[in-house]
């Protein structure tokens, strides 16, 4: 489709599908189902960062009046598979070992065994009268830590994966090296008129979606498992619960419930397998909810991390040279975001001369999960503080430096493949051009400016449109709605088939009801699943203009489509153009009812960059800062429903300033966190943010055929640098390590006034 | 939350009734219930008192209010009274907590607010405070949030009540109601250092209901002002905070009150801080030469030293609000 379509739904802003059932409460989350015979699980968690499991006695627990079932790692089956995962691959074994440690305990909350008992209280009174003896290890408390000398190692038969470290061979706490490169990194260097060098770190940090981990689970004498649990993976939870808990996958039904946020958090399981063991050993459902303490301690959260960046570039602006190297905490089991990280960080600029090395890395802290975009914000904070700082030794305006450096269509990307179509010169524009970027700035304040990059993906989806008599359709498919992709699928189906968009209801169906669908994740349900409903709705549209042609009785072909009707040929007797209803009310004479179908695989998506202006205030007196001013441009290729992009593009930045200004993982020495609730672990409120305007600017993406790209992610990469840049802005000084908490910025403030004058 | 035994009492002779060894009475529920669900409070009994008529805020002779103890703050807080005569005991309520949490809260729970200490709130630390001689994990600990001033070697823990911190720089009284009638105490005396007792927090004794607050007249508190520092702009507790007034008269302190939040083990009085801004004029060298005596014992342990200078800072900043209000 390359001639610009007139939509009629697409770029409208319908009330959303998912908003009545939310605001009065009917909507069912993870923790809303109850079942007939239900117990109540309670997970028993290591109070030690890294210990080995000497013994565990389950005896006590197990005569406890009203316990059912008591599991330990022992009940779980060894499992070596593995799922593909666009973003990451999932390693069963890990995953296994994660839910339920086997041999050690990896990190402080990591699951040593759980009771289903028939009230909550007799569980955890059980779970307290398990008897766990631990031979207590050091723990690996950070990056520094794990590749010191004599680190105390987290799994003796870890093998550094990739390119061979400067330590590999012996034992090692580095599970994967990458390297990305390109020309003569030394010669660019050599070219360079100013090279800046800065290293900087990152605390780990959680998604903090609202609702926690919440399963329940049934299992039957005959094998056969039903899964009711909030995930944005329900084929994900099928295939995971059935390797780890030792059931075949056809036997497993999973139920997506509504889903009260993920960010890449709920792809993985946690209380699922745990909950299937414990129902299939007691022959009664199982219900687990997680609380918010163990949600911080035992479920994922990204990488806290290590970034040197040093890049080069002549007088002129040009960027020459870079070097990098990355560490990121994978937390107990490798799988840390490095990977992408490494590959998003120079996406937005040509640099003729690079060479990036990125390390995997265990410590004893909870494994990480995706984070939207995982590993790019990371990334981004360091090399755009860092073209920043390049932007003021030269005197060069920020936005005019990136302009100069700009990656465009047929540009290859760092990572590898060449550029279709982009929209970063286009952002770059629109953010130079807005008022923002000459709105005068008050006493104490600063501007930073950040761009941000994520791939996207495509992957696997399906989707079927049914028609009902009265002419309405029912769209379903197998992504758990987030972002409100109900409203965006139900309004290309509309688009397609020419009924009202309210006349579309969009569901999200199970693993049984609806064709195998990869995970809502990378931002790719409005672009790949969006794809498939596109495709179902035509299908569905060609099965209706057979039917038209059935009753006026020519051939298919020679049936027209406009504005949702067919169109009989010129000079048919009395036919008239038929609607969808008066089609859909004849489907039972005419051959049946009317179900649009299409699966597809996506190999690629459409690509995304974003640049934030952010105005940031600084009282120099507490060190607090307060952001005055922010806005966000983004290339989305299409909005098909603009408030709901511009909600993911404010929801992104309202995540990224939580993480640059207060968010942070506190672990004591003997690795326990100590901040686990969101009094403690700060996330932004409602008053710590302004008004967050959003710019929307559609560069079509076209693989897609409406121009769509992915959304959800791009939106969190700037904000730390962003942030960051507007604090060196507001106070002359160059923060490298985040959070920019009140008394880290009042210390630097301090520590930059007393510096003492040379006599 | 652990099983417990729910009572509703109709008035205050059947609450104090139901209120045997093991019971805890309930009025918001902001803090008890929280700290129920964390197996922190695990009481055995629970009295609601909301029945109670303890929700009026009247007049008391001479220009004082007195407020009932079931008075949620958020009614405290817009009480054209209370907005009218003592202004900074209206800011302190509204700089806690969030919105939801203040029309719940009540003025006799927020008395009882027990400690953000995360050891404290963790069973699986050691506190003395929650289990007396077991130890202090925030002396060696992230100890970031706690207290310099009023501490003993077996608590750190801070007081987190904004509103005591305006009452205690107000003169306020506590009345209680027990088995052998009631009494009054002031609250400067009502909340207790830890000292050797870290569990023991209050002079309240067993069995007594708190049943109001009485806020004696204070022609100068309408020149006052509570200035609050923490980590985010809403639901944070502080980091520092200071409530103050000034008497000021041709152009010279007569009077001041000044109290702290945020950096004591209970709401703290700084008396002799008052006492250096009497007969000075309101500039900036007499609030810090008060601020530097109000911090003038601080003792700080690994991760909280910058309270020291945050507090001075806020109590400057308080001061000089209170200083340029017409």
């Amino acid at each position: 489709m390359t001639a610009p379509r007139d939509f009629k739904y697409v770029g409208t802003r319908p009330i959303r599908h998912d908003g009545v059932d939310k605001v009065t409460g009917r909507a069912s989350y993870g923790a809303d189902a109850a079942w007939p015979g239900m117990l109540h699980g309670f997970v028993l968690r290591s109070p030690h960062a890294h210990a080995r499991i000497v013994s565990i006695d389950t005896g006590a627990a197990e005569a406890v009046p009203g316990v059912h079932a008591v599991i330990t790692g022992k009940d779980l089956p060894e499992t070596t598979a593995t799922i593909a995962l666009g973003e990451a691959a999932i390693d069963l074994r890990d995953i296994g070992d994660n839910v339920l440690a086997k041999t050690k305990t990896l990190y402080h909350g990591h699951a040593v065994a759980a009771v289903a008992a028939t009230t909550i209280d007799i569980a955890r009174e059980a779970a307290a009268a398990i008897e766990v003896v631990y031979d207590v290890l050091e723990p690996v408390t950070g990056i520094d830590r794990a590749l010191g000398a004599g680190a105390p190692i987290l799994h003796p038969a870890l093998v550094t994966k990739g390119a061979a470290g400067p330590d590999a061979g012996g034992p090692t706490n580095i599970a994967s090296r990458m390297e990305l490169k390109r020309g003569d990194v030394d010669a660019g260097f050599a070219e360079a008129d100013l090279v800046v060098e800065r290293e900087f770190r990152t605390p780990m940090v959680h998604q903090g979606y609202i609702e926690p981990h919440a399963c329940i689970a049934r299992c039957g004498e005959d094998g056969r498992a039903v899964v009711w649990c909030t995930t944005q993976g329900p084929f994900v939870v099928r295939d995971a619960c059935a390797a780890i808990v030792g059931l075949d996958p056809a036997n497993v039904k999973v139920v997506p419930s509504e889903i009260g946020g993920g960010f890449g958090g709920k792809i993985v399981v946690y209380l699922e397998p745990l909950a299937l063991a414990l129902a299939r050993k007691a022959r009664r459902p199982v219900k687990i909810v997680m609380g918010r303490d163990d949600v911080f301690r035992a479920t994922g959260p990204t990488s806290g991390s290590k970034v040197r960046v040093k890049l080069g570039a002549k007088r002129d602006g040009t960027i020459v040279a870079a070097s990098a190297s990355l560490w990121y905490e994978a937390g107990a089991y490798a799988g840390s975001p490095v990977g992408a990280g490494a590959m998003c960080m120079l996406a937005a600029y040509k640099v003729p001369n690079f060479f990036i090395e990125a390390y995997d890395v265990v410590v004893n802290k909870p494994k990480v999960a995706a984070y939207r975009a995982p590993g790019s914000p990371i990334a981004a904070f360091a090399v755009e503080s860092v073209v920043d700082e390049i932007a003021r030794e030269l005197k060069i305006d920020p936005i005019e430096l990136r302009l100069m450096n700009a990656n465009a269509e047929g540009d290859r990307a760092p990572y590898g493949p060449k550029y279709g179509p982009i929209g970063l010169a286009q952002i770059l524009e629109a953010a130079r051009a807005h008022p923002h970027w000459r709105a005068p700035l008050g006493a104490n304040q600063g501007r930073g400016f950040a761009v941000g990059f994520w791939f996207n993906a495509g992957m696997n989806s399906s989707a079927t449109v049914t028609l009902n008599s009265d002419g309405s359709a029912a769209v379903v498919t197998g992504n758990p709605d987030i972002g409100g992709t109900r409203a965006a699928q139900a309004m290309m189906a509309a688009e397609e088939l020419g009924i009202p968009v309210e006349r579309v209801r969009s569901n999200v169906g199970d693993t049984d009801g609806s064709g195998f669908t990869d995970v809502t994740g990378g931002s790719r349900v409005c672009y790949a699943t969006g794809m498939a409903v596109i495709r179902a709705a035509e299908d569905a549209r060609e099965q209706l203009r057979a039917r038209a042609a059935t009753i006026w009785n020519v051939s298919k072909d020679a049936v027209g489509w406009e504005n949702g009707r067919a169109i009989p040929p010129a000079g048919t007797e009395k036919a008239s153009p038929m609607t969808v209803a008066e089609l859909t009310a004849k489907m039972t004479q005419t051959g049946g009812p009317i179900v649009g179908r299409a699966s597809l695989y996506a190999p690629m998506a459409g690509p995304a960059f974003g640049a934030h202006i952010c105005d940031l205030e600084v009282d120099p007196e507490t060190g607090r800062s307060r952001i005055v001013r922010y806005t966000a441009f983004q290339d989305v290729g299409k909005a098909v429903h603009p408030s709901y992009v511009e909600g993911q593009m404010q929801g992104g930045v309202a995540q990224g300033i939580g993480w640059a200004l207060n968010e942070e993982y506190i672990y004591s020495a003997d690795g326990v966190m100590e901040n686990a609730g969101f009094l403690d672990y700060r996330m932004p409120v409602a008053s710590d943010l302004p008004m967050i305007e959003t710019v929307i600017v559609e560069v079509a993406n076209p693989l897609h055929p409406y121009g769509v790209r992915g959304v959800g992610e791009v939106p969190i990469v700037p904000p730390l640098a962003a942030v960051a840049n507007a604090m060196r802005d507001a106070t002359g000084i160059r923060f490298t390590e985040l959070p920019l908490s009140p008394p880290r910025v009042l210390e630097a403030i301090e520590a930059a006034a007393a510096v003492p004058v040379e006599a | 939350m652990d099983p417990f035994r729910f009572v509703a009492a109709a008035d205050e002779h059947a609450a104090r009734a139901a209120a045997s060894a093991g019971a805890r009475y309930l009025a918001g529920g902001t803090t008890l219930v929280d700290l129920m669900k964390l197996h922190v409070e695990r009481p055995r009994t629970v009295v609601d008192i909301n029945a109670l008529p303890l929700t009026e805020i009247a007049e008391t002779p001479g220009g004082g209010v007195r407020v009932g103890a079931l008075v949620r703050n958020s009614d405290m807080a817009h009480h054209p009274l209370i907005r009218a005569r003592f202004p900074l005991l209206s800011q302190a309520l509204l700089a806690g907590a969030s919105p939801q949490i203040r029309n719940m809260a009540t003025t006799g729970g927020n008395l009882l607010q027990r400690t953000r200490c995360y050891y404290f709130r963790d069973t699986s630390a050691a506190c003395n405070k929650r289990e007396p001689g077991s130890g202090c994990s925030a002396l060696d600990g992230c100890n970031r949030i706690h207290a310099v001033l009023g501490t003993s070697d077996h608590c750190i823990a801070t007081h987190p009540s904004d509103m005591c911190v305006a009452l205690a720089a107000l003169d306020a009284f506590v009345l209680l109601s027990g088995p052998r009638g009631s009494r009054v105490v002031p609250l400067v005396e009502f909340h207790l250092m830890p000292g050797d007792h870290p569990e023991r927090e209050t002079a309240i004794e067993p069995g007594e209901l708190i049943t109001a607050v009485d806020v004696p007249p204070l022609g100068f508190a309408t020149r006052s002002a509570y200035v609050k520092v923490r980590d985010r702009a809403s639901y944070a507790f502080a980091l520092a905070s200071a409530a103050v007034a000034l008497d000021l008269r041709g152009g010279e302190i007569r009077d001041a009150r000044i109290a702290l939040g945020g950096v004591a083990t209970k709401p703290w009085r700084a008396r002799e801080a008052e006492r250096t801004l009497v007969g000075r004029p309101p500039d900036a060298a007499s609030f810090r030469a008060a601020a530097d005596a109000a911090l003038a014992g601080a003792r700080p342990r690994a991760h909280n030293g910058f309270k020291i200078e945050l507090a001075k800072r806020t109590i400057v900043r308080a001061l000089t609000r209170a200083g340029a209000m017409a």
